[in-house]
């Protein structure tokens, strides 16, 4: 029955269900009991509120059907074991340690995970690096058993791979991304600092919008939705540090063919489209403040504004610590500066100039370091009421020219579109190498696009003359592409070039 | 004729920035074509200058079945805000001008949805080498985080409300948001035809893949966002209706928040998909559905005679329905005549195993000593033939030691 299973039907049930779930199915619909349990492995691999799921399910489950849960996992490791007709051991060993700790079932599996590895030469590696993760995971505490869990995802994985194998079936890879949990787990201290400064920095965005709230001040809001951009710019941040600290993530695999790296470009098109919205929301708001004014002099709106010094200095001592500590949306200014010259790894590697130079070159920053002004002038003149609605207009103008151009630039990328100057440089160096081997008769097509900040991938088709030394020219054209693509096999995340070579 | 348009389109883009009023349009717009190209695609002569080009904007529009649905709609929305703008002033009442405000932005969205659907339809050029099929995508991904966001906003302002009512006045409220209801059903019929339509207009299509002009509606990330917009739009005037109603009936102005607070998370709920679909496309990342027909095609190509290995396979998503694809394969030595052969039929065999691909580019390495290959031991580009697994421990070793720099520091 098991083996029947199409792949179609992994599929249809979504991102990170594999054969394992499938399983799982399987069990479930033969043992009326442990429903709560099924569940539980179910939600795994979505993410971080389904962990918790998770861990609630175990909670509710496990008193419950204590024994009929490991019945239940003899019947799954039957299952498997007739599909794959290999690794009895492994199974029985992973069943017994699941008998032995009587703890969670997340063990059960990291270890059925383990065991399974042994079978296959082929995946012991990729097994290792698993393995790494998980001892990890146990030594930070208890608390992180959403890291265990997620193996499961590495386990579907490994699954298909087998079939892929033995070709029993065409099962489809998943992707070996590791999950919330484990990114989680296994954070370094610097990263750990990052994300505690993220809640800090949000918290104190939120308290400034309540203090604008009670104060009916409308450029304090406007502050506290440039403090919240803020903190989601450290946020990106976070992410492409994560991203770039673990390898399994740039890795290509079917499923991510160019990692995803570029999820850090498709986060700061969010953060751009939020910094629109705020301005589009200050815009209406203000406007309509400013009408209701007219209407009823002195009325709720015109009353005088007391403006909460105490936030706005908070406010201004996140936006300082943000940008110097952490270089606050550097990458995007890189890109908006970038205007004309290709960008490679080497412009958004490192910047050489000195932090409040980068600082004063920052319109981001900038930008909330004016709100700050603006609502201590709104708080030097309260006498004045419309100023504070003035200040929250030229507030929502300076968002829609910085988050305008961003959006687009980030749009652009995400459309795949040919960086400025690219392709120039690629008909220049086909042309030259044409001039010194005349096999080389002309470009046909050419594609270059930006993975994400500094990684080009590029696509060139080439006709050349019949009899030509093809391996000689596919050899010059990659050598002579290197450095403006930064190619180098050495390491992921860096530069892809294919040349198909044709004859007509 | 569709053809001449679009050209003719494409070379009046340059020209005229700002002819729609959608500030994601605006933007979209300034990087467009420069039609200086060398390398050429299909594109023929351009003719452009002496014609009228709000005209031709407007044939354009009403050429494609969606364009015309959405201008359509545009139209409507836009002058109901102008009646409205104007009663507004001339009644002098805020709720009916903060309306017809908050319907500019509805038409804002719907422009972006306008200008997407037209653009998507152009060809490819230097900068927009793979054409401009991503950009319905883009255009759905944006109105999708934009229409969350506005949900939030309603839900914390509703929330607000609960906590402290402010003073509601519903007079003429309800006119309005019937007005504002019959206005959104018109668009809500109008596109629920458009499904129709794309439905069967999707089964007639199975087969001629490669073009990428028509779409299934079921799929279409773009028109999915205004739907969704509009439907968003029409709740709203139900919720207001519903909750008026009940504000005169029992006296208790709670009914108000609640409603938009319901309504936003309802709204917020159903954005989600339209959001994890086209951000999907736009990281590049392989639907599920199509991971198997991939990795079946990888397996073919190293069973065309001569191949050795692959390396560097790389298949994504350009739009939902089309792929395009690179792929490095090493040819072993005593085959090395028959290169082209080889390079065809492999081409052929992915463009034949894999759905909706367009394009593949193959790029031939020969094995041995006088051969090139570009890919070693990198992991991702690691060779998928017989050498798989040594090379595959080689390199999980060195991605260990590996792991530090990045962004962080």
């Amino acid at each position: 029955m098991n083996g029947n299973i199409p792949f179609a039907s992994s599929a249809a049930h979504g991102h990170s269900q594999g054969l394992f779930d499938q399983h799982q199915h399987h069990d479930h619909s033969s043992h009326g009991h442990s429903h709560g349990h099924d569940h539980s492995h179910h939600d795994h691999s979505h993410g971080h509120t389904q962990s918790h799921n998770h861990n609630l399910g175990q909670t509710n489950g496990y008193p419950a059907g204590g024994s009929a849960e490991h019945n239940h996992d003899h019947h799954f490791q039957a299952q498997g074991f007739q599909q794959h007709q290999h690794d009895h051991s492994g199974y029985n060993h992973s069943h017994d340690h699941g008998h032995g700790h009587g703890h969670s079932h997340n063990q059960e599996h990291a270890h059925d995970h383990h065991a399974h590895d042994h079978g296959h030469g082929h995946h012991k590696h990729d097994h290792h690096a698993h393995d790494h993760a998980h001892g990890h995971g146990h030594a930070h505490a208890h608390g992180h058993s959403h890291g265990h869990g997620h193996h499961d995802h590495g386990h579907g994985h490994d699954h298909d791979h087998d079939h892929h194998h033995h070709h029993h079936h065409p099962v489809s890879f998943r992707s070996q991304l590791p999950s919330y949990g484990e990114i989680f787990g296994n954070l370094m201290p610097k990263q750990k600092t990052m994300f505690t400064w993220i809640l800090v920095h949000s918290t104190i965005a939120i308290f400034t919008w309540l203090s604008g709230m009670r104060a009916g001040s409308l450029s304090i809001i406007g502050l506290s939705y440039m403090l919240l951009f803020d903190a989601f710019g450290i946020l990106n941040i976070f992410v492409s540090s994560v991203i770039h600290t673990d390898n399994k993530m740039k890795k290509s695999t079917v499923k991510h063919p160019f990692g995803v790296q570029r999820f850090e470009i498709l986060f700061g098109l969010f953060n751009a489209i939020f910094l629109l919205f705020i301005g589009m929301n200050m815009l209406k708001e203000s406007l309509e403040h400013l009408m209701l004014e007219d209407d009823h002099h002195g009325g709720d709106y015109g009353a005088v504004v007391r403006v909460p010094v105490f936030w706005t200095l908070v406010a201004l001592g996140a936006t300082l610590v943000s940008s110097l500590g952490y270089q606050n949306h550097k990458q995007f200014c890189l890109l908006l500066n970038a205007n004309g010259h290709v960008s490679t790894q080497a412009a958004f590697g490192r910047s050489d100039s000195s932090k409040l130079v980068s600082l004063a070159s920052n319109k981001f920053t900038l930008t909330s370091l004016a709100c700050v002004v603006g609502v201590l002038l709104v708080a030097m003149f309260p006498k004045f009421d419309a100023l504070d609605k003035m200040i929250a207009i030229g507030q929502s103008i300076v968002m829609f020219s910085l988050g305008g151009p961003l959006a687009k630039v980030l749009g652009m990328l995400l459309l795949q579109t040919t960086p400025p100057r690219a392709m120039e440089t690629i008909e220049d160096t086909v042309r030259q190498l044409s001039a010194v081997n005349p096999a080389i008769l002309r470009m046909e097509r050419a594609h270059v696009w930006t993975n994400t900040f500094g990684q080009l991938i590029g696509t060139v088709v080439i006709s050349v003359a019949k009899g030509a030394d093809e391996q000689a020219i596919l050899a010059s054209i990659h050598q002579s592409l290197a450095g403006f693509l930064d190619l180098d096999a050495q390491s992921e995340g860096t530069g892809e070039l294919t040349v198909q070579l044709i004859q007509n | 004729m569709l053809y001449g348009i679009h050209e003719l389109l494409q070379a009046e883009a340059a020209s005229n920035e700002s002819r729609f009023d959608s500030e994601e349009g605006g933007r979209l717009h300034s990087n467009l074509p420069t039609h200086g190209d060398s390398i050429s695609y299909s594109g023929g002569g351009y003719t452009s200058g002496g014609v009228a080009d709000l005209g031709i904007y407007i044939k354009a529009i009403l050429a494609d079945n969606e364009s015309k649905q959405i201008f359509y709609f545009l139209c409507l929305n836009l002058s109901f805000m102008f009646v409205q703008m104007l009663y507004g002033v001339w009644t002098n009442s805020l709720g009916l001008i903060s309306d017809s405000i908050h319907m500019f932005f509805d038409c804002l969205a719907l422009g972006v949805g306008l200008f997407a659907s037209v653009m998507s339809k152009w060809n490819a050029n230097r900068t927009f080498s793979y054409g401009y099929n991503r950009i319905e995508t883009l255009s759905g991904f944006s109105n999708g985080i934009f229409l969350s966001l506005i949900s939030i906003f309603i839900v914390i302002e509703a929330i607000e409300r609960l906590v402290h009512p402010p003073e509601m006045n519903t007079h003429r409220l309800l006119l309005v948001s019937f007005l504002g209801f019959v206005v959104n059903m018109v668009g809500i019929f109008a596109f629920n035809h458009g499904h129709a339509h794309g439905h069967s207009h999707g089964h007639s299509h199975g087969h001629d893949h490669g073009h990428g002009h028509d779409h299934g509606h079921g799929h279409n990330a773009n028109m999915q966002g205004v739907f969704l917009h509009i439907m968003a739009d029409t709740l709203g005037s139900v919720g207001v209706i519903i909750s008026t109603l009940l504000i005169d009936w029992f006296g208790w102005t709670g009914f108000d928040p609640i409603a938009s607070m319901f309504i936003a998370i309802l709204i917020f709920l159903s954005v989600i998909p339209l959001i994890k679909d086209s951000a999907a496309v736009l990281m590049l990342e392989v639907p599920d559905s199509n991971l198997g027909s991939i990795e079946h095609a990888l397996q073919e190509v190293t069973n065309v005679s001569g191949v050795a290995s692959h390396s560097c396979a790389r298949f994504w998503p350009n739009s939902p329905e089309s792929m395009i694809g690179t792929i490095h394969i090493q040819v072993s030595g005593d085959h090395s005549s028959d290169i082209m052969a080889i390079q065809n039929s492999v081409e052929q065999v992915l463009l034949s195993n894999i759905p909706g691909v367009s394009q593949v580019a193959v790029q031939v390495e020969k094995e041995g000593p006088n051969g090139f290959q570009s890919c070693f031991c990198n992991g991702s580009r690691l060779r998928n033939g017989v050498a798989g697994g040594i090379a595959g421990l080689k390199q999980e070793g060195m991605g260990i030691g590996m792991g530090m720099g990045g962004w962080a520091s």
